[in-house]
């Protein structure tokens, strides 16, 4: 069986030298670049799996390297980014990368997200368009939602914004991408749409609105549907 | 130099307000009873009666009040401006101001006497007009008629005069009338003389009446008027009568010694005039320079500086003033507006104001060029054009307005300086107090990451469990500094104002939720108890600020307080969001209860990293969203952190119809 490649780029050295060994740990081959340039070189050369890519590179914006790693790879990206850098994480983001990490992280969280990342869409994991997370149940071809057995009932925007998120499960869906893919929207002002439609959905699907264990809100970026066991 | 972008700190902030806030000051220790009544208008010679005023008032310790009577239709705009000016002079010196509307002015002085019965009335009253339009006369007399229980004092005031205006043939021929009538009158009163007292009798009556003439209408009026006094003389009195014919010698010598006699009584009462009228204008400048001084004095902007100058400029030599500035894009311009970039050869000019004269101006285009010059250096340039070119005693005045002006200028530098240095040497006080807060901080978990991993590769052989210690000390020491860190970044971002809050129609619910899930992954979100109001609207908030202040309570409720009970709620109440988180710790005491949310600040005997400055964050993030952060006592014990914010009227939303 080959190798899972991940292609890493990420300049400073003391991530590089963690990652690695953790990396191949796991079972997967790592390809290092330093530089956006490097990144770009090996990504044609050698197709990664996955690219795990740092924002803050010396010579450039890692955007430019997902930009063109997206112009002819559909394989997943995870950007990583320094804290509070919202702004940089929701470009990359609408611009194609999958899914991210905020430094410093650890190696559990690391591991999950590459996981997540790996694992393709609910129709591909058992032939059946089944989601299932805990006691939440999407059936995508009946269009019928269970929690716990129950039937729950949605309103056509609330089942498709499920739907979508379904469909991203596990990873993270910028607000632009679910307005664009809910209500069709490019512009500002029509947030407060999802919000309240995101705060429909955990009142009928969460024990506790508050505290919700499928619908996470990662504040300034968008929203997270957790597949738990 | 340019002008002070914010106006300056509190303790710098310009000593006058408004004509109404600012409390008078009394004279003295126990000013008390019915206080003096000085009338105010609005020329010059107010200034004489509100020091009059002041004296008075002193003397007699008593409170003094300066009362203006405006007569609508009559008073000009800039009289009511100077008006104001007096009376915040005599504001300044203690006197309550007061603002009268009356039809006219002896109405409205009643009015004030009315309303607040004085001790005595002060006027002005001036001379050197025709004695039936003399107005400090019949006002002085018609107040004393209708109020003669109060004691009203005239002062005697050289008003000047407006300019006057260029004598119609009307005003000639009246002036000639009264002339003539006055020569008459001074001759029937010679005739009526007993007959035989001496020509030199006759003269008594024509030399007052000739030195009036001249007094009123100059030379000329003077010696036409000893002339036609002669011949009267002559025709009438002297012998033989009823001709003009002179026939002794005595009488001749006579007639010449009157013609001589009343032209030197001309002569001086005409130098006399000209010596009063220097004098007037000398009074009147050293006026004007006052007020100029005073206004400029009251000034923190160089706008206010560019107004002041055009209007002084304007109201006393009738030209148009403009200050020049060198700024770092060029040539400055105030006020500004009208004219367009400055005219080339203008640092020429600068350099050759700066070698040549300080006080000779210089012509450019048909503009007149003064320069301003501070103590040290060059302020700027003060441009003068008009209709006319001012007069040679004018540019005396001139000067003495640059100077000044100029001085205002290198103030309203130094105070800009000053401002800038405070800030800077504030920022270098936050810059010191944050790298002594970070190298303690920062350096007690790297020590004990140091410690552990420098134990794990020097000791081989340790026991598992011991390992796996180290380790995870090594991790929440890490996690720790990690904290620190981004407190320090983020308290030093949300200072400069550099960070933005962005405001977004957020359900609490989710900001909480993002909160207590953050909560959950530093594990202590044991038992937090959440009740948030049921109708919460969407209200306007930076998402991810909100959700740090609430870890940032959450984690103060965990660490200080007992680890149970821990309660977070939020409703509704008069339009402003409410939030809290409680505890069941030993609670904040009374004086620490602001304190506590300063930088750097933590409470006695309290454990756990962050550098004291969540609580710092949690303010800047709430003051920044316009709300109100404190701390309260729980009842049962512990505390209780509460949040207002505004919340304002959400977007309206139209729900779709039910599946």
């Amino acid at each position: 069986m080959t190798k899972v490649r991940i292609l890493l780029v990420e300049d400073e050295a003391a991530v590089r030298r963690f990652l690695t060994p953790l990396l191949e740990g796991q079972g997967y081959g790592i390809l290092a670049a330093s530089t956006a340039a490097e990144g770009i070189r090996l990504s044609r050369s050698h197709n990664p799996d996955l690219v795990l890519l740092d924002l803050g590179l010396p010579d450039g914006d890692g955007l430019a390297v997902l930009e063109d790693f997206r112009s002819w790879s559909q394989r997943p990206v995870i950007v990583l980014s320094a804290r509070s850098r919202e702004r940089e994480k929701v470009r990359a983001l609408d611009a194609g990368a999958d899914d991210y990490l905020t430094k410093p992280f650890g190696a559990s969280e690391l591991l999950a997200r590459l996981r997540v990342a790996f694992r393709h869409t609910a129709l591909d994991a058992s032939g059946k368009p089944v989601f299932q997370s805990g006691a939440l149940r999407v059936d995508l071809e009946r269009r019928e939602v269970t929690l716990s057995g129950s039937v729950v009932r949605l309103t056509p925007i609330e089942y498709r914004l499920l739907e979508v998120l379904v469909h991203r499960a596990g990873k993270v869906a910028t607000q632009q991408q679910l307005l664009r893919e809910v209500w069709g929207l490019a512009g500002d002002g029509q947030h407060h749409y999802l919000r309240i439609y995101m705060a429909q959905l955990r009142r009928k699907l969460e024990t506790d609105p508050a505290r919700p264990r499928y619908f996470l809100t990662e504040p300034g970026i968008g929203y997270r549907l957790e597949v738990v066991d | 130099m340019g002008e002070p972008t914010a106006s300056p700190p509190g303790s710098l902030r310009p000593f006058y307000a408004d004509l109404e806030s600012r409390p008078a000051s009394p004279p003295g220790p126990l000013a008390a009873g019915s206080p003096i009544l000085v009338a105010v208008g609005s020329g010059t010679e107010a200034l004489r009666l509100i020091y009059a005023g002041f004296r008075m008032a002193r003397e007699e310790n008593r409170p003094w009040v300066a009362v203006h009577v405006e007569v609508p239709p009559d008073e000009s705009a800039e009289e009511a401006e100077m008006a104001r000016q007096w009376l915040r002079e005599a504001q300044d010196l203690g006197a309550r101001p007061r603002w009268v509307r009356a039809p006219t002015v002896v109405l409205g002085l009643l009015e004030a006497i009315q309303t607040e019965p004085p001790a005595s009335v002060v006027l002005g009253r001036s001379r050197g007009q025709w004695p039936w339009s003399r107005a400090g006369h019949s006002t002085y007399r018609e107040l004393s008629l209708r109020r003669p229980d109060i004691p009203i004092r005239a002062l005697d005031t050289e008003a000047v005069a407006p300019p006057a205006p260029r004598a119609n043939w009307a005003e000639i021929a009246g002036t000639a009338a009264a002339a003539s009538l006055i020569l008459a009158a001074a001759a029937g009163f010679s005739l009526i003389l007993p007959w035989g007292t001496g020509l030199a009798a006759g003269l008594i009556s024509f030399i007052p009446a000739v030195a009036f003439v001249t007094y009123r209408w100059g030379a000329l009026g003077g010696a036409a008027a000893a002339f036609a006094s002669v011949l009267f003389f002559c025709y009438f009195l002297a012998s033989p009568r009823h001709s003009f014919r002179v026939e002794d010698g005595p009488a001749a010598l006579v007639f010449s010694a009157m013609l001589l006699a009343t032209h030197r009584v001309a002569q001086l009462v005409e130098r006399l005039e000209a010596q009063g009228k220097e004098m007037r204008r000398r009074q009147a400048q050293a006026t004007a320079l006052y007020l100029f001084g005073r206004t400029l004095a009251r000034c923190s902007r160089l706008d206010e500086v560019a107004d002041a100058v055009d209007r002084h400029f304007k109201r006393n030599l009738d030209v148009n003033a403009r200050i020049l500035v060198p700024g770092p894009e060029g040539w400055q311009t105030l006020p500004g507006g009208e004219e367009g970039p400055p005219p080339p050869g203008l640092d020429l000019l600068e350099r050759f104001s700066k070698e040549a004269d300080p006080l000779t101006p210089l012509e450019l285009n048909g503009a007149f060029y003064l320069p301003l010059l501070g103590s040290r250096q060059f302020e700027g340039l003060l441009r003068l054009h008009g209709p006319a070119r001012p007069g040679a005693e004018a540019w005396d005045l001139c000067q003495a307005l640059a100077i000044q002006a100029a001085l205002c200028l290198e103030r309203l530098r130094w105070l800009t300086e000053a401002h800038q240095y405070q800030v800077e040497s504030e920022m270098e006080r936050t810059r010191n107090a944050l790298l002594s807060a970070i190298s303690h901080d920062l350096r007690t978990p790297l020590a004990a990451i140091q410690g552990a991993a420098s134990s794990l590769l020097l000791q081989g052989g340790l026991p598992e469990s011991t390992r796996r210690d180290l380790l995870c000390m090594i991790q929440e020491e890490s996690t720790r500094l990690t904290r620190v860190l981004s407190n320090i970044l983020e308290l030093t971002r949300l200072e400069s104002g550099s960070l933005r809050v962005q405001k977004e129609w957020q359900p609490l619910e989710e900001v909480a939720g993002a909160a207590l899930r953050r909560a959950e992954i530093c594990e202590f979100s044991d038992a937090i108890e959440v009740s948030l109001s049921e109708e919460l609207p969407l209200v306007p908030l930076d998402g991810a600020l909100m959700e740090q202040v609430l870890v940032n309570l959450l984690k103060n409720a965990h660490s200080h307080g007992s680890r149970s009970e821990v309660k977070i709620g939020a409703w509704m109440e008069n339009g402003m969001l409410e939030m809290s988180v409680e505890d069941r710790g030993p609670g904040v005491p009374a004086p620490l209860k602001t304190k506590i949310f300063e930088k750097f600040f933590r409470l006695p005997g309290s454990t756990g990293g962050g550098a004291g400055l969540g609580l710092a964050i949690c303010r800047a993030i709430v003051l920044a969203h316009g709300g109100k952060i404190w701390v309260e006592d729980r009842e049962g014990g512990g505390s209780r952190f509460r949040v207002s914010l505004p919340a304002g009227t959400p977007p309206l939303f139209e729900p779709e119809r039910a599946a």
